[in-house]
């Protein structure tokens, strides 16, 4: 978990799109997941999740392997929400479970679109760090409580994360999960610890930010941002292709 | 000039048991001080108070002669800065930018005095290469580093320093202690608290030592560290050039004078 969460955010961190408008790419991503729900067209949906793969790969510099590992936790919800939309169970006259060829396209739609949906929000948070994200949202005028309590959360899910690992291994040293109950135990006790730290660093942090005039208020300088243009035509022609790929597909329809 | 005064100050927790109890201190512009004493003894209380985020029980403080009052604590938070012992509980901001940026956007500043600022700060921490990186991603001296770049930006009169060698390597150290000799020169003046008694005797003009919220000795950093009674009562021990210079008079081999070597230059001159 602590891995994963720190992959994502360093490469976050990493990508050469950190220095392009974070508002274009969250406008880039909106658009290219709600045109993949509205459409609910599998052949646009995998068209998503291939050239989705192929940008965080060879634009994005993220290993393929890399970027299969991180949709694998998603696939996994995915892929056991679609078996119970496939698997139809009848009770009369005795009960039978069975799939037909119908439940079973339409479990693989929503697999497509919903992959389709996540690799298009893996874009945005693949190049994207959460500050930049929480700065889209101050634009948009969500209230400030919201986006404040955004940043700090962020802050704090590294400190307690780390606070937690050192618990782990504090408690490991001394054979703290030696067996199910003693596992148990020592896990209820770090979390009990865990919480008693949270709030005495909440106190620390209230004090440090007071040493330093503040008045009720997060201000920060953010990092310049640009908006590139051949960026922006290359988006705009790539939401085109969607676009045009749908109108192809319903002429072949008719 | 007086810049700092405090006068009978007293502070608790929870109004039952004294942090800091009757504390009457003097601070002069550029001074050079180190505050020493037990984990306990009230160091870390009396630069909140100092700071003006913690109002004391009674007593008061004066900043440049005028009274700080619970309206304009904000004066004393402006023109004395504290720099936190652990990193961690200083950051609040997601890149070092905007962490720096945090104190003087909150001083109200017009926006290119603010990146003016917060560069020069930068440029002093040479923190430049790490303008955009993430803070939880920054090490132990490069985030101290970082918190030092918080108070500067501040362009404050008084720097208070809580164990800032604490869990540093000896480069970091090196690097802190210098930044902090760069500022004293800048003539700013430096409180800092410490366990490190060499580095108190290198760096400090003035000792002041607590032992359970009281000042116990507040001289010379001579006349503290010859002081035996006050350095047992406080379990602190004397600096090893003190030490040396004394064994040294002892057995012969160096005069007997009242002036002792801080560093191993003057040390050398002195032998």
């Amino acid at each position: 978990m602590k891995n994963h969460f720190e992959r994502i955010d360093n490469l976050a961190y990493q990508s050469p799109f950190i220095k392009y408008s974070a508002m274009s790419k969250f406008i880039f991503t909106i658009t290219i997941l709600l045109l993949c729900l509205y459409f609910n067209d599998i052949v646009i949906s995998c068209y998503i999740i291939i050239t989705m793969l192929l940008i965080n790969v060879l634009k994005n510099n993220i290993k393929i392997q890399q970027y299969i590992t991180m949709l694998s936790i998603p696939f996994v919800f995915v892929f056991f929400g679609c078996i119970a939309i496939a698997v139809e169970i009848q009770f009369k006259p005795h009960i039978t479970i069975y799939v037909t060829k119908q439940t079973l396209l339409k479990s693989i739609c929503v697999m497509a679109r919903t992959f389709g949906a996540v690799s298009a929000l893996y874009f945005l948070t693949l190049s994207t760090p959460i500050y930049q994200i929480v700065s889209v949202f101050q634009k948009l005028h969500i209230p400030k409580i919201l986006t404040e309590l955004m940043y700090i959360t962020y802050r704090y899910l590294f400190i307690l994360i780390e606070v937690q690992h050192q618990l782990k291994i504090a408690a490991m040293s001394r054979l703290g999960y030696c067996d199910i109950v003693t596992s148990f135990k020592t896990f209820c006790s770090c979390i009990a610890n865990l919480l008693l730290l949270s709030l005495k660093k909440a106190q620390q942090h209230y004090q440090a930010m007071e040493a330093r005039c503040y008045t009720g208020e997060l201000l920060f300088l953010q990092q310049k941002q640009t908006n590139n243009k051949i960026i922006t035509v290359k988006g705009v022609l790539y939401i085109l292709s969607i676009l045009l790929l749908k109108i192809v597909l319903r002429g072949q329809a008719l | 000039m007086k810049q700092l005064q405090l006068k009978q100050i007293y502070y608790s927790y929870d109004g039952e048991k004294q942090v800091l109890k009757n504390v009457n201190l003097d601070i002069f512009e550029g001074e050079k001080i180190a505050i020493l004493g037990a984990n306990g003894a009230g160091k870390s209380t009396l630069f909140i108070c100092m700071n003006g985020v913690i109002t004391p029980d009674s007593g008061e403080i004066l900043l440049y002669g005028k009274k700080i009052t619970k309206k304009n604590k904000i004066e004393l938070t402006k023109k004395v800065a504290f720099v936190f012992q652990q990193p961690d509980n200083q950051i609040i901001a997601p890149t070092v930018l905007s962490e720096i940026s945090f104190g003087a956007m909150n001083l109200k500043l017009p926006q290119q005095q603010v990146i003016k600022r917060v560069y020069d700060a930068m440029d002093d921490m040479n923190l430049k290469v790490l303008e955009n990186r993430a803070t939880h991603t920054l090490s132990g001296g490069e985030k101290k580093r970082v918190t030092i770049a918080d108070s500067i930006v501040m362009q404050p009169n008084i720097y208070l320093f809580d164990e800032p060698t604490t869990a540093l390597d000896p480069l970091h150290q090196q690097i802190l202690e210098d930044v902090i000799e760069k500022l004293s020169q800048q003539g700013k003046t430096i409180l800092l608290s410490t366990h490190d008694v060499d580095f108190a005797y290198r760096f400090a003009k003035r000792v002041i030592v607590f032992y359970k919220g009281e000042i116990i000795a507040d001289d010379t950093t001579e006349n503290v560290f010859c002081n035996k009674e006050v350095l047992a009562m406080s379990h602190l021990k004397q600096p090893t050039l003190l030490q040396i210079q004394h064994i040294l008079m002892k057995k012969g081999l160096l005069k007997q004078c009242n002036t002792f070597a801080k560093n191993i230059k003057q040390f050398q001159e002195l032998i």
